[in-house]
């Protein structure tokens, strides 16, 4: 498995502070969505002219990108979005994701899809919550791959990957695991470690993502991941947590 | 399951108390000779001793990489068992 970073975790957070982060946990792939602040966005005349500091950057790295989240549906259907879209996916040579945050409807993401496949897009779709069994079958008789969203704040990880991956595993192309990484002491019993067994032993070589279970954590994941310093201000960020294990939530409390 | 060859267990995610038992488990779900990589943030010492206290002689331990960020041991059940009771 390959564990990896959402930009939904910095979402303020130019490329090079996502690379950075990466790096301070030894992250090998970035997963970028519509509309964060790394600079990668679809553009009307298809030329990718506004994205290419942000490109440029992220190929002079060692970093994949694991896939690109299309933001809510907006004029999905136009031509002109979609050409935009089409540039990003061949610009990061990855797949285009047609997030659950688009559409609560299966058969709406589905639809996006193959018009962005219509467009030569590598296209997928996320699944998530308790369809998401049900959502992978559909997807995948579909004949499109798909991201399997499991958040570890209220889900049963554990039984659900027991459901999902004997099935479906191979036409998973990555997990987007939410409410790991520094929340990941809150949420004890969830199965996370079920789920990395079982991905360990099916072998499973793609990516993991991590990404934050809720904006409530956000400042929780700056710490974590090396953008912001604990306690007391010290510019030298020598108190580091450097296991999320061992991460607490709130203020070290130093200043009191 | 997909694109690799090996098992490969980074238990960085997982919680702490989660962590050993999924180790272990990994483990035992291997064949004689097979083997996991195990990814961690720090040297995983104590996981260590604990194999060879509940695994002594059948294990095999190899440091691929030794951080900083980053630690990876080839973890492998060993192909001949040491087992009490064989023949």
């Amino acid at each position: 498995m390959l564990l990896s970073l959402s930009s939904g975790a910095l979402p303020e957070t130019d490329i090079e502070g996502l690379i950075e982060a990466c790096e301070h946990r030894g992250f090998v792939a970035l997963e970028l969505r519509e509309g964060d602040g790394h600079g990668v966005a679809p553009e009307a005349t298809g030329d990718m002219a506004g994205s290419l500091t942000s490109l440029g950057i992220l190929a002079g790295t060692n970093l994949r990108v694991a896939g690109y989240e299309i933001d809510g549906p907006g004029d999905a259907t136009s031509d002109v979005r979609l050409r935009g879209l089409a540039a990003i996916g061949g610009a990061l040579d990855t797949m285009l994701v047609v997030g659950a945050r688009s559409s609560a409807e299966i058969a709406h993401r589905i639809s996006m899809a193959a018009r962005l496949r219509a467009m030569g897009v590598d296209a997928g779709i996320v699944v998530r919550g308790e369809t998401a069994v049900e959502e992978a079958g559909t997807v995948h008789t579909a004949g499109f791959p798909f991201v399997w969203e499991v958040d570890a704040s209220w889900e049963p990880v554990g039984q659900r990957a027991q459901a999902l991956l004997p099935a479906y595993a191979a036409a998973m192309r990555y997990v987007r695991l939410l409410g790991a990484g520094p929340e990941s002491e809150l949420h004890t019993g969830s199965g996370i470690g079920q789920l990395f067994g079982l991905l360990a032993q099916g072998r499973f070589g793609r990516p993991v993502v991590l990404a934050p279970s809720t904006p409530a954590y956000r400042s929780a994941w700056e710490r974590w991941l090396g953008r912001r310093t604990w306690g007391c201000g010290g510019a030298s960020g020598a108190g580091l947590p450097v296991s999320g294990s061992r991460t607490p939530l709130r203020s070290t409390g130093c200043c009191g | 399951m997909t694109e690799s060859t090996e098992r490969v267990l980074d238990v960085r995610p997982i919680p702490p108390r989660e962590k050993h038992p999924t180790i272990f488990t990994t483990f035992e779900a291997l064949e004689p000779g097979e083997h996991f990589v195990l990814v961690n943030d720090h040297d995983p010492k104590p996981l260590r001793y604990q194999f060879q206290y509940e695994h002594e002689g059948e294990f095999g331990w190899e440091y691929l990489e030794t951080g900083p960020v980053v630690w990876r041991v080839k973890i492998s059940r060993s192909s001949e068992s040491t087992s009490c009771c064989s023949a």
